[in-house]
């Protein structure tokens, strides 16, 4: 006993396809443009740190990351940093404890961190962009070797997510 | 035309979801040792009669000691400043520096000398060691005034 297959089309009629054709313009363009650069301007080098001390990098320190934002539309965006807890050493063998303070990020609508505003990078944060028009944003760190830190170059990475909600 | 209602809504909902995009930050520190010196034994001279000369060197059981703990393997500057007299009260005596003595290891007899009474630079051992022994010499005028002379030998180290 054999069931036939019956295969229909999605689309019925000329009148659909144009319909649809018409309603899937934003996808195409949306497809077609990338409306967020995100550009990674500055890494974050804590520099030299003795042993057992704490090393304080401020978001207006020289040493503080410092990214930057564009849209080519205006939109609401939220950013989300994942930020590390520990730098390895280079051999892999020891680990750096490493922090961010509630005011350890700024942002910027002007390329100066002078007269920016503060925030938890620890917490994701909703901006405003305007169209071509880029956002600064700073994070700084505090570093904590203990007293028999092993010495050494340490590195790990913070990500940055900018999330456009258009 | 239900049907193309729904694939519409489905395009629409997509066409206005979020975009993300997403870039990385290296985090680089360069941690250095805890560089610490501490005195072990003070140098003693001991008795010097009028018109004598006493003299601890550097390689001599009375030489100053210290120890400093920092970096492994690092390299290090010792700077000495010695005094130029000693002082009973207000009253001077010549005091000549001699030259420090190093090693990486607790054994002063195998130890190296510094180029000069001032210190010099040196490398630390693997575990971030250095020794170190400083001498002296007085020399009591003859009409020295009896009493008890002392000065500061001031010893500091830096590593890059």
């Amino acid at each position: 006993m054999s069931t036939p297959i019956v295969i229909r089309p999605i689309l019925t009629s000329r009148a659909e396809c144009i319909l649809l054709l018409f309603l899937s313009l934003p996808l195409v363009h949306s497809f077609a443009q990338t409306p967020l650069r995100v550009a990674t301007l500055n890494e974050l080098s804590i520099g030299t740190v003795t042993a057992g001390r704490t090393l304080l990098i401020r978001p207006s320190d020289a040493g503080a990351a410092k990214f930057r934002i564009v849209s080519d539309r205006d939109t609401t965006t939220i950013i989300r940093f994942f930020l590390p807890s520990q730098c390895s050493s280079l051999q892999g063998n020891e680990q750096l404890r490493i922090e961010y303070s509630s005011d350890g990020a700024a942002w910027s609508a002007q390329d100066a961190v002078s007269g920016s505003t503060l925030f938890d990078p620890r917490q994701p944060l909703t901006l405003q962009l305007q169209q071509n028009k880029p956002m600064y944003i700073w994070v700084g760190i505090v570093a904590y070797p203990h007293r028999f830190q092993q010495a050494g170059r340490y590195a790990a990475n913070i990500t940055l997510t900018v999330i456009s909600l258009r | 035309m239900k049907r193309i209602f729904v694939i519409a809504l489905v395009l629409c909902a997509i066409s206005v979801a979020s975009f993300a995009q997403t870039t990385t930050a290296n985090v680089t520190a360069n941690v250095t040792a805890t560089l610490t010196i501490t005195k072990i034994t003070d140098l003693n001279l001991g008795n010097v009669s009028q018109g004598a000369t006493v003299t601890i060197t550097s390689l001599t059981a009375g030489a100053a000691t210290f120890t400093i703990q920092g970096a492994g393997s690092a390299g290090t500057t010792v700077t000495v400043t010695n005094p130029a007299t000693l002082l009973f009260g207000a009253i001077p005596m010549t005091f000549t520096a001699q030259i420090p003595r190093y090693n990486t290891v607790n054994t002063q007899s195998s130890s190296s000398a510094f180029g000069a009474t001032t210190g010099g630079s040196t490398t630390t051992s693997v575990g971030g060691q250095l020794f170190l022994w400083i001498g002296g010499s007085v020399t009591a005028a003859a009409a020295q005034s009896v009493g008890s002379y002392s000065g500061v030998i001031t010893v500091s180290v830096a590593q890059p």
